[in-house]
């Protein structure tokens, strides 16, 4: 089958190879190898999670016509065996009519090259649109070195990012010193956690819902917020991670993370287009064992 | 008490020794207990029973009655117990006369439209984005199907394999959102 499945394969049994999990869910495999994979898919968690999602795409493949006739008849004869594989079967149908229709709107934004919108086909418009180039790169390059006065004042200063480190709540609003009662007090939300200017914020897992890291998302020119996920230790293991908002609601995931040289990060890169203002929670997930760390922010 | 009551609240006894046995964690228990079942049913479906949830069923519930008298002496793995008691049920089955082939009944359109609107509810709970890889990821067909895909992972900066495996993903959770609202709309008719 394809590569994906072997994104989530681990060390112990990987010798199964996609084709081989199709099989199995084909009722195709040998005697021998039937007994092997049994074993192995109680043995390996890793394992039953790529036979199960092998099985959504094998229903997607039936639903979609796209089964060679002899695994077509394999499939209804050895597959459609479970009322959860026959529901499969039905939800990958009514998507695959469902998203049909669609086929041609949606493609649109993605031609990049070749549409019918703009084309430049006749002489007329290459050399007009050429010629408008042109004027408009001699222009810029006249006012730049002509009216520097002129262009500083429409191009902003860069400053700095400079982090803002404040205390946790808790000292925040209950200090030692203080001999009143240790009473809640609601203050506003910069002076609860570190703010970051920059597109890189380091997130680490022993920060909590109430200290989150506070990452502003007022930079137009950055097309991602940079995640670095500190891991408690040094570790070549493969991840996944999931970014969710507070409700639990996922907005981005990433696959197949490794941390980078020093061996005690992994870096996440998160479209900045699928953050808003609010509270974030990634969840990071070692491929092989399934143990996760949560990491918390806000963005504003 | 009635033998019927006797026997049910004996089965509730030992499926929640069951539970226990499989781990002290009520919830971590549960998770167990239904991917040890899920395991079951696709090994049985792969040796090509024609019954399999049955047999899973039967299976967990042997095992069930077992777990007072092996609890205390039990060494090793113990879904790997159910791989045993599985296959002295699966020779049974193998011995008992052919169940008569189940002749698939016609779609139901009701069932259909139900689906559809299951469907459109579960979508509308995506987020943007998974909506939008999902509505792709199975817009085109076959050839047209792979070419958009490519484009699509090159977009979003991904191999094609990664985004079917995030596709699936999403699609894994739209199965399990589109069942349950399926379930919601049996028990409300």
């Amino acid at each position: 089958m394809n590569d994906f499945i072997r994104e989530l394969s681990q060390q112990p049994w990987q010798d199964f190879s996609d084709d081989a999990i199709r099989r199995f869910l084909l009722a195709e495999l040998s005697t021998n190898k039937q007994t092997a994979f049994e074993r192995a898919l109680f043995d390996d968690s890793s394992l039953e999670a790529r036979v199960r999602l092998a099985e959504l795409a094998l229903a997607d493949d039936y639903a979609l016509r796209r089964l060679r006739p002899r695994e077509r008849a394999a499939f209804q004869e050895r597959f459609l065996l479970t009322a959860s594989r026959r529901r499969q079967v039905e939800v990958s149908t009514v998507l695959g009519e469902r998203f049909a229709a669609h086929s041609k709107s949606s493609e649109l934004p993605l031609q990049a090259t070749g549409g019918t919108l703009f084309t430049i086909k006749h002489a007329a418009w290459k050399w007009g649109f050429a010629a408008a180039v042109l004027a408009l790169l001699l222009g810029g390059v006249w006012l730049v070195t002509k009216e520097p006065q002129f262009v500083k004042r429409f191009v902003p200063r860069r400053v700095p990012p400079r982090a803002v480190v404040a205390p946790t709540p808790e000292v925040a609003h209950h200090a030692v010193s203080s001999s009143k009662s240790p009473t809640h007090k609601e203050e506003p939300p910069s002076s609860l956690s570190h703010e970051f200017a920059t597109e890189t914020v380091v997130l680490n897992s022993k920060t909590t819902v109430d200290n989150a890291t506070l990452v502003t998302l007022s930079q137009p020119h950055a097309p991602f917020v940079h995640l670095q996920l500190m891991l408690d230790g040094v570790d070549s293991s493969s991840y996944h991670a999931e970014l969710m908002t507070r409700a639990g609601e996922t907005v981005y995931s990433a696959e197949g993370l490794v941390a980078g040289a020093a061996g005690d990060r992994i870096d996440l890169n998160v479209p900045i287009g699928q953050l808003k203002p609010g509270e974030f929670q990634v969840k990071l997930t070692r491929n092989f064992d399934g143990a996760s760390t949560t990491y918390y922010f806000r963005a504003r | 008490m009635s033998p019927a009551k006797q026997l049910r609240t004996l089965q509730k006894t030992d499926f929640d020794r069951l539970l226990a046995w499989l781990d002290p964690n009520p919830e971590r228990a549960g998770e167990l207990y239904e991917s040890i079942r899920w395991r079951l049913i696709a090994i049985l479906a792969a040796r090509g029973c024609r019954i399999p949830e049955e047999l899973a069923d039967e299976t967990i519930d042997r095992v069930a009655r077992r777990v007072a008298d092996i609890e205390a002496n039990y060494v090793g793995d113990k879904s790997s117990y159910f791989l045993g008691v599985m296959n002295n049920i699966h020779h049974e089955y193998l011995r008992r006369p052919s169940p008569p082939r189940l002749v698939e009944s016609p779609e139901d359109s009701k069932v259909k439209e139900q689906t559809y609107l299951c469907l459109d509810n579960c979508l509308a709970k995506l987020t943007p984005h998974a909506r939008q890889i999902i509505g792709r990821y199975y817009a085109a067909d076959k050839q047209a199907k792979i070419n958009l895909r490519k484009r699509i992972a090159e977009k979003l900066g991904i191999s094609s394999g990664s985004l079917r495996l995030r596709a699936l993903r999403i699609r894994t959770k739209l199965q399990t959102c589109i069942e349950q609202c399926l379930e919601m709309s049996e028990a409300e008719q």
